[in-house]
């Protein structure tokens, strides 16, 4: 191996870094803007960026003058997931609850297949804790409604924890506050606000006014994660646990490892 | 009796054809504007004196002139733009100007434009035509007016759709490159007539134009880069290329033209001639329109090289989003019908690809034994000693709180009616999701009151002895208390 050699493998680490810095922009930050030029001149360094990315856990999703925007892989030890977003011990409801609330927040901005279609780098309107308990409720509520000659969970369902996900949503309170007005979190909406303000301290969104008119604007990250990762993958794993229904855990591989 | 052919005489079949149906979409994209117009009047509150229709066009304008190479059009230009119109209108009605009023109606403007009200999407509008047979057919027509980007910069940016830029220059069903030509030539002869305003007015509309071709050549290069699938570079895009080099090449030649013609106009003139500063300010334009074409020429030239390195750039990579997907139906209304065992595996296995990448934080044991072992600041000669305070003066247990949560723990107590121990009331809190610096805060502020330190400090609630050990909270163990509200203690 020669200096040279070297000294690109220290750049491809340096851009990567830049990558992990959530709101880091090309734009305020030379050393940056550098790499990203080298990464699109250069096909070798960008080569060399993948690989070094793929080696731990990362998929390069989208690189120009915005900047480097990362995914991660299946077990990657950059991977959070919904649930890491509490402080303490959470129930099966609870991680439940989290899973589905991350991706009604990406259905909420997202919700036809034409918004995805769009350019991504087109900014989406902000969305409020509001919104995003409105799309879960009404779905819910259609369900409920189709249910309407048999509306109970069966006993043995809920003992086994297998009740369709749309009752444990449904039986939590959308709103309740706190004595000091704030939105309390055994609430979906006080629970929709802590992940929307955890996605934002991770550079995916941008949090305007306050409670309880606040806002939340995706970042171009969240869009791309959100176009170019998340519902692919989504989509792709549900399909696999639709067609294969006595399987929960063992999923196909996903966008991650299929990119490995 | 002679039968008469003429009394069923067949139907004609209706005349149409595809020009017609491309007009009727050049006038539906004035009719978002139109509406907002008619709302506004319709209201007849204060708005109703500020025009939206003038505000559009001067809206417009500010996008298309200031856009482009480096610059970007953010909220507060266009609302800079906007104010000195909207005073001029006040002082027209009578009316002081006002600052909130001006920033409530560019918002509104904005939002309107963006089509808010339908969170951003195209604008949908249904026209008829007929087809060959003369059949009448009813149409959707999308298109945007404005849109919000994400910026170089990290911020919002507004930008123009080509359909507005169309609607704007008026041209949206002509051919770019002869309106260019033509308005080239425009200028030249209004020039040497000295028809100067007019002269200018052309060559604006010539530079809104360069950005439009800038614009289209820009997005080609743009999809390219996203996905090369999704443009046809060998029937269309080469063509399109090859005549825009020739056409950069061509506008190049006419522009330097023109410039030479104004110079040499300028050059006549008396230094005291009024008409001086807008021929000057044509070379100005004309010069800034060269400058777009020069960029823009640059940016053909590495078109080519642009597409060769994407397709060796993405013949190999797995492309995710090829597959429609519609996240509300397709995967959320899915998955709440789904077993609460099965989402908990999907949100497990694929919940991370919604969240990015973060990195683990390490320990480093290097800097955690040097922190420990740092020796005792040297002291200088010439630094001022400072002295020793007592932990308590410092009052550090407060220090540790913002002023807002000591506050707030106040206001626990001032809403308390009834006594209640200090382990319900933080049970209480805990339950409300309280947050666990408040909970720490309102347990300080018992403990105070319970061993006051300066009488000042009291609150209004008095504090006893529960239960020695009773407190056996995640944060805190110790005595438990009674807290009781001063009236209650009678």
């Amino acid at each position: 191996m020669t200096d040279s050699d070297n000294r690109q493998g220290f750049l491809a680490g340096r851009l990567i870094q830049w990558g992990l810095r959530p709101k880091a922009i090309p734009f305020n930050e030379p050393e940056y803007r550098e790499l990203i030029d080298c990464y699109i001149d250069r096909p070798q360094f960008r080569m060399l960026v993948q690989d070094l990315a793929e080696g731990l856990g990362l998929i390069v999703l989208t690189v120009s003058d915005r900047g480097l925007f990362l995914g991660t892989q299946d077990n990657s030890i950059f991977a959070l997931r919904p649930s890491d977003f509490r402080s303490g011990r959470a129930t099966a409801d609870d991680r439940l609850l989290d899973g589905l609330i991350q991706v009604a927040i990406a259905a909420t901005i997202y919700p036809r297949h034409q918004d995805l279609d769009d350019d991504a780098l087109e900014a989406k309107p902000p969305i409020s804790c509001h919104e995003v308990d409105e799309l879960l409720r009404s779905l819910c509520r259609e369900y409920k409604e189709r249910v309407a000659d048999d509306p109970d969970a069966k006993t043995d369902d809920l003992e086994r924890g297998f009740q369709e996900a749309w009752r444990v949503y449904e039986a939590r309170p959308a709103a309740r506050t706190t004595s000091q007005g704030n939105l309390a979190l055994n609430s979906t909406q006080g629970l929709i606000r802590r992940h929307l303000h955890q996605l934002a301290e991770h550079g995916c969104f941008v949090v305007s006014g306050q409670e309880p008119n606040e806002n939340f604007r995706p970042t171009l990250r969240y869009q791309i994660l959100v176009k170019q990762l998340a519902s692919t993958a989504l989509y792709r794993q549900l399909q696999f646990l639709l067609e294969a229904p006595n399987i929960a855990s063992d999923g196909p591989p996903t966008e991650g490892a299929s990119h490995a | 009796m002679p039968r008469n052919n003429q009394s069923n005489p067949l139907p004609r079949p209706a005349s149409w054809s595809s020009t017609l149906s491309s007009r009727q979409r050049v006038l539906l994209h004035a009719q978002p504007i139109l509406m907002i117009r008619q709302h506004w009047c319709q209201g007849g509150g204060q708005d109703s004196r500020y025009d939206p229709l003038c505000l559009t066009m001067k809206l417009f304008d500010v996008v298309i002139d200031q856009s482009g190479f480096g610059n970007e059009v953010v909220r507060q230009t266009v609302a800079d733009a906007l104010v000195p119109l909207l005073t001029a209108l006040d002082q027209s009605a009578e009316q002081s100007a006002d600052p909130k009023r001006h920033e409530h109606v560019v918002d509104r403007l904005l939002n309107g434009l963006l089509n808010e009200s339908d969170h951003g999407q195209a604008f949908q509008l249904d026209y008829c035509e007929f087809d060959d047979a003369g059949r009448p057919s009813r149409k959707t027509f999308a298109f945007k007016l404005l849109k919000e980007v994400h910026g170089y910069s990290g911020e919002i940016v507004l930008q123009l759709s080509s359909e507005a830029i169309n609607l704007f220059l008026n041209a949206l069903d002509l051919d770019i490159e002869s309106e260019q030509i033509a308005n080239e030539a425009i200028v030249q002869y209004q020039l040497e007539r000295g028809k100067y305003d007019k002269a200018r007015a052309s060559a604006e509309n010539a530079r809104g134009q360069s950005l439009r071709y800038e614009e289209k050549i820009q997005r080609i290069i743009e999809q390219t880069k996203r996905d090369i699938r999704q443009v046809k570079w060998r029937d269309e895009v080469h063509d399109i290329v090859v005549d825009a080099l020739e056409h950069v090449r061509q506008r190049l030649r006419i522009e330097d033209g023109i410039i030479r013609a104004a110079t040499d106009k300028l050059d006549a003139m008396d230094e005291s001639d009024a008409k001086r500063p807008l021929v000057a300010g044509i070379v100005q334009l004309m010069k800034d329109c060269r400058y777009r074409h020069l960029n823009l020429n640059k940016l053909l030239m590495s078109a080519r090289n642009e597409f060769l390195e994407q397709q060796s750039r993405q013949c190999f990579v797995d492309v995710f989003a090829n597959e429609v997907i519609n996240l509300r139906d397709d995967v959320l209304g899915h998955l709440l019908l789904l077993g609460s065992d099965r989402v908990l595996a999907l949100a497990d296995s694929c919940g991370h690809a919604l969240l990015g990448p973060t990195a683990p934080v390490l320990l480093n044991l290097n800097d955690l034994i040097h922190w420990q072992l740092q020796p005792r600041r040297a002291y200088i000669p010439g630094e001022s000693a400072v002295e020793d305070l007592d932990l308590r003066d410092t009052d550090c247990d407060r220090q540790r709180f913002d002023q807002e949560v000591l506050v707030d723990a106040v206001n626990v107590f001032a809403r308390l009616d009834l006594p209640l121990r200090l382990s319900e009331l933080l049970a209480n809190l805990e339950s409300d999701g309280c947050p666990v610096a408040m909970q720490d805060a309102v347990t300080l502020q018992a403990f105070e009151n319970f061993d006051p330190e300066e009488a000042s400090n009291l609150l209004p609630f008095h504090v006893r002895l529960a239960e020695a050990n009773g407190l056996q909270t995640i944060r805190c163990l110790g005595d438990d208390l009674w807290i009781e509200p001063l009236e209650n203690q009678s």
